[in-house]
């Protein structure tokens, strides 16, 4: 285990090492290595590298460093004003202990199918910062986000900022989830972000990755829908989902809870 | 005595970290070993070589050939005539049967080490067909897990009263319906672990250990490895809890003190959570059917129950004692005149079953209660009135329960079930009526009553004495997992004795204190704990005003004891215990052959249980549009008998009802067709945490028990016992008041949100198809 100060050092070893790890808060990592269902060859602690744990406002994006603990993203000023959707969705994230070592940058690079930091940066589009000696690229969320635990991110490199389109002035927002007990990961979950332009949304814990509600928003795009005319386009788009059953749903109900999810979002938006 | 509730002596070193449990023990030269556990559940081993681990540098690999005490069984503590062979080897021979059955242990420098060279340690496995269920493994194409288990069934009995089968056909109604209580962990915050350290010079052997049981753990390892006892110090200093998990030896603890013998150096064996949930015994793992019948008056004429157990691949040292429990309780608290139950133990490829909080007791209360609520409705009587016309009342007190288990017998005595009733009735909020609340919940209450049996396993010991500074220490053969006897036995003795709380001092959970002793488990810390302390007490007492007297030379009916001064017909004597202590001393003036000031006692109760009730009124709110439930609120009825320590009793019952929401609402542990067990972690194995505890609020009913000088009533796990049936009667309600057959749905435990979006569309369709579950039923 290394401990670097700057980000090129962390650049250089990811670089030279191709079956490293990136130590950010732990909370999944951590377990795996205690289980031992991972066992990396190198592991570099980010906790000292500078830099990647600023919230700004440039450019008219929200940009947080990938370092940012969620305990930082609660109740932050400009992440209330300019991305109201991740504050929605705070609430729901884990525990107070788990926020408090959990960054957003490990949360979105892990892309559990459950989990509400890879949802709603998702539904917003937001762009992904990756940095590794070969240069900077910018990965737009849709295309970053691959199935299950698995994103274009290459072994050499590192996610350190995550940017997001600053909401429109009199957006609303939504976030609901259905699981087992608070703080679980979600059996269902669904964001919602309604302006006067505009409307996103998404669905988590139900397939490899967020789905995001395109057709929705291609409908809300002319014109509000009617409520029979809403139902009908939920259907739509929960009948897109491939949800799995597992120990704690079946798909049929998983599929359930997604719809009454993002109807309830969706209610909650409009009215 | 007084009732009083003084801050517990334990929390201070408990809250300051300065508690030692078993992983906080480092011992010079100190080695820690790692067990290789079966991946499969059902196999031959073809082969293990442990040469390549050898090679890289442990210290010792271990495998079942290895053992020298292989030829001999468990000292069992508790067992059934009826159960045919399959107690456990201590490492596995020739052929494994369930995932995580120890199969070899790897001893290194430190516990890395010894994971990195298990890894090299190379075992081949010859696959057997796994027996997943209790359904498969009574087909009849498969084979037997051991010898003797025809058809599978390690155990089976029967119990009747009455004739059941004549009585039911006659009934003006009938109910019948399938229960299953899940496969449940115990699940305590610390795992099993020991340091087992043998000094070779002075052929001694010192086990720090987390157990319930520690005086059966030194009877075990002495005759394992055939020591003397009193060479064999077992200490339990700090356990982080048991739940029953830890009620017994097992096999590592023996495998680990071999170790420390054949190396001659200390070893440290610590189980990991991974282990914890699949080498740890399980239990709970019931179906039952049951059938009761009914008059027009409400009255339940007959019972009949026929009960099988997944026992999984070994019987354990405490034998089928769950499922003996279920049919001594199979009729709770009610006056039924035809019970008959019948019970088969099957075995399947999967971590064996023992005790759990509640052992047998949530299982025998979950089908008969949430029954009752049928007929109640069957009836279009309240669930109060169909408990009121059935429950055993004081005139009929002493009222012998239905069926014995082992040689403990039990009876309902002094005690008042109908005045209870009626404070659950009109002292709680509890009320049948359904509301719709501004969320759009249905909000309902369920109610149950269970039974709690305390004092089980006979005899406890304590030992009382007064140094002459005036200081009293207790030694106690209990042990502690966070009951709080340093505490209640200290006040115990205290009153008892005439002496301040504060110069009390208690020890637990050390064999080498007292000569005998049991432990910590099947609430037994208060029946039996406490009245051996109240007895050596009393005995001391004697003592110290026979010796008073002398030197008064007054009347011992004159003198009396407070706050360790002697008193004399009311007036300070200007005498103390630490005096008296001082003047019996060998040399001083009053010898009189004795050590000092003290004495023993052993509590015996005969072997007669104490039984406890108490009712439980949950208030839940049901989401009909996803079945989600929350529990709103949540009242308990109980009688302990004296309290020794309000805040302590409160303190179990509460925690027992939390634990008993996460038993009826989020635990199970499930495996797969080849009996591969699905949880691997705590966030697949759910338990209940402080978000989904409600506020629970208990009314004290207090008889004091018959059973014992103290008149106490164990308290450990009547807080779990009925939270299930509560809680699924609530939600019936919830969804449905008056109809019946949606509940069907809400049979098996836990009750999920899943399963009451069933029991809601049920109700709505009117469309009543028994739950898929119900078909796995084994028995024909």
């Amino acid at each position: 285990m290394v401990c670097p100060n700057a980000l090129n050092e962390v650049l250089d070893l990811l670089a030279l090492h191709a079956d490293a790890k990136v130590l950010a808060g732990g909370q999944s990592l951590v377990p795996m290595m205690n289980l031992r269902l991972v066992q990396p060859e190198l592991l570099i602690d980010l906790n000292r590298v500078r830099g990647l744990s600023d919230i700004s406002f440039a450019d008219g994006e929200l940009r947080i460093g990938a370092m940012v603990r969620q305990k930082a993203l609660f109740g932050h000023p400009l992440v209330e004003r300019h991305s109201p959707l991740i504050a929605a969705a705070m609430p729901h994230i884990g525990h107070v202990q788990t926020r408090n070592r959990g960054t957003i940058g490990g949360s979105i690079a892990h892309a559990d199918p459950a989990a509400e930091l890879p949802l709603v940066v998702a539904a917003l589009n937001g762009t992904l910062v990756v940095q590794s000696k070969r240069g900077v690229r910018k990965i737009s969320a849709d295309s970053f986000f691959v199935d299950g635990l698995t994103t274009t991110l290459e072994s050499d490199e590192l996610l350190t900022e995550i940017r997001l389109p600053s909401a429109p002035v009199g957006i609303s927002v939504a976030f609901r989830e259905f699981a087992r007990r608070h703080g679980d990961f979600a059996i269902a979950s669904a964001c919602v972000q309604l302006s006067d332009r505009e409307l996103v949304a998404a669905l988590g814990g139900v397939g490899g990755r967020p789905h995001i509600c395109r057709d929705l928003s291609e409908a809300f795009s002319r014109g509000c829908p009617g409520s029979d005319r809403l139902s009908t386009l939920i259907a739509h788009e929960v009948g897109l989902l491939q949800p799995q059953s597992d120990l704690q749903a079946s798909a049929e109900y998983r599929r359930h809870l997604a719809c009454l999810a993002l109807t309830k979002c969706l209610q909650q938006v409009m009215s | 005595m007084a009732i009083n509730s003084p801050l517990r002596k334990e929390d201070h070193r408990l809250l300051t970290g300065r508690a030692r449990f078993t992983d906080d023990v480092h011992l010079d030269r100190m080695l820690e070993g790692v067990f290789i556990r079966s991946p499969i559940a059902h196999a031959l081993i073809a082969r293990i070589d442990a040469s390549a681990a050898i090679a890289a540098g442990a210290v010792l690999v271990l495998t079942g050939p290895d053992l020298p005490f292989n030829d001999r069984e468990f000292l069992v503590r508790y067992w059934h005539p009826s159960i045919k062979n399959g107690l456990p080897p201590f490492l596995a021979m020739e052929r494994v049967r369930y995932v995580g059955e120890p199969v070899a242990f790897v001893v290194a420098n430190d516990r890395y080490l010894a994971e990195d060279f298990a890894a090299l340690v190379e075992i081949e496995y010859s696959a057997l067909g796994p027996v997943a269920s209790a359904s498969a493994a009574m087909a009849s194409k498969a084979a037997p897990l051991h010898d003797g288990w025809h058809g599978n069934i390690a155990a089976q009995f029967k119990h009747s009263k009455g004739d059941t089968d004549a009585a039911l056909p006659s009934c003006a109604g009938r109910v019948k319906r399938h229960y299953r209580y899940a496969r449940q962990i115990p699940l305590p915050l610390e795992g099993r672990g020991c340091v087992a350290n043998y000094a070779a010079d002075q052929n001694q052997l010192t086990v720090h250990i987390s157990t319930q049981s520690h005086y059966n753990v030194r009877d075990n390892l002495a005759k394992m490895l055939d020591l003397p006892e009193s060479n064999i110090r077992v200490i339990a200093e700090d356990v982080g809890g048991g739940f029953g998990s830890k009620s017994r030896t097992y096999p590592e603890e023996i495998v680990v003190s071999h170790a420390s013998m054949q190396l001659g150096r200390p070893i440290k064996w610590i189980e990991d959570r991974f282990e914890n949930l699949h080498a740890t015994t399980h239990s709970r793992s019931m179906d039952t059917e049951l059938e009761i019948g009914y008059d027009s008056n409400a009255k339940i004429i007959a019972l009949k129950e026929r009960v099988v157990v997944d026992i999984g691949a070994y019987v354990h040292t405490s034998g089928i004692v769950t499922a003996e429990i279920v049919a001594a309780r199979c009729a709770g608290p009610y006056k039924i005149e035809n019970v008959s139950v019948e019970v088969v133990c099957v075995g399947t490829n999967k971590t064996p079953i023992a005790t759990y909080r509640g052992a047998g007791q949530p299982e025998a209360t979950f089908p008969l209660e949430t029954a009752l609520d049928v007929v109640a409705k069957e009836l279009d009587i309240s669930s109060i009135e169909i408990r009121r016309r059935n429950i055993i009342t004081p005139i009929d007190m002493p009222y012998v329960s239905s069926f014995d288990h082992g040689s403990a017998r039990s009876a309902f005595e002094n005690s008042d079930f109908s005045r209870m009733l009626e404070v659950a009735a009109t002292g709680t909020n509890y009320d049948e009526s359904l509301v719709i609340n501004d969320r759009g919940e249905r909000v309902s209450w369920g109610l149950a009553c269970g039974v709690e049996a305390s004092g089980f396993v006979n005899y406890e010991s304590a030992k009382v004495s007064i140094d002459p500074s005036g200081q009293v220490t207790v030694l106690s053969g209990i042990s502690s997992q966070g009951q709080g006897q340093r505490t209640t036995y200290a006040q115990v003795c205290a009153e008892t004795l005439g002496v301040r709380f504060e110069d009390v001092h208690v020890r637990v959970g050390d064999t080498g204190l007292l000569a005998f002793g049991r432990g910590g488990f099947a609430s037994r810390g208060a029946v039996l704990g406490a009245n051996a302390v109240a007895g050596a007490s009393e005995k001391v007492r004697h003592q110290v005003l026979a010796v008073a007297a002398t030197l008064l030379q007054a009347d011992p009916a004159e003198l009396s004891i407070c706050d360790g001064t002697i008193y004399c017909n009311g007036s300070d004597a200007g005498l103390s215990v630490g005096k008296i202590a001082a003047a019996i001393r060998p040399g001083a003036a009053l010898y009189s052959g004795a050590i000092a000031l003290e004495a023993e006692h052993i509590f015996d109760t005969k072997d007669l249980l104490t039984l406890g009730l108490s009712i439980h009124a949950a208030q839940v709110a049901v989401d009909p549009a996803s079945g989600f439930f929350r529990v709103l609120d949540y009242r308990i009825v109980h009688d302990a008998g004296r309290m020794l320590n309000p805040m302590i009793v409160e303190g179990q019952v509460i925690g027992g009802a939390v634990e008993g929401i996460g038993s009826a609402t989020l635990s199970e542990i499930s495996y797969d067709s080849e009996a591969q067990p699905l949880d691997g972690t705590l966030a697949d194995y759910l338990v209940v945490t402080a978000p989904e505890a409600p506020r629970v609020q208990i009314l004290h009913v207090d008889s004091r028990s018959s059973t014992n000088p103290l008149g106490v009533r164990g308290v450990g796990e009547g807080g779990l016992i009925p939270v299930p049936s509560a809680i699924a009667n609530a939600i019936s309600r919830a969804i449905d008041p008056k109809a019946v057959g949606h509940e069907m749905a809400l049979s098996k435990l836990p009750i999920t949100p899943e399963m009451v979006f069933r029991a809601l569309a049920l109700a709505q369709k009117g469309d009543l198809q028994p739950p898929p579950w119900q078909n796995e039923w084994p028995l024909r």
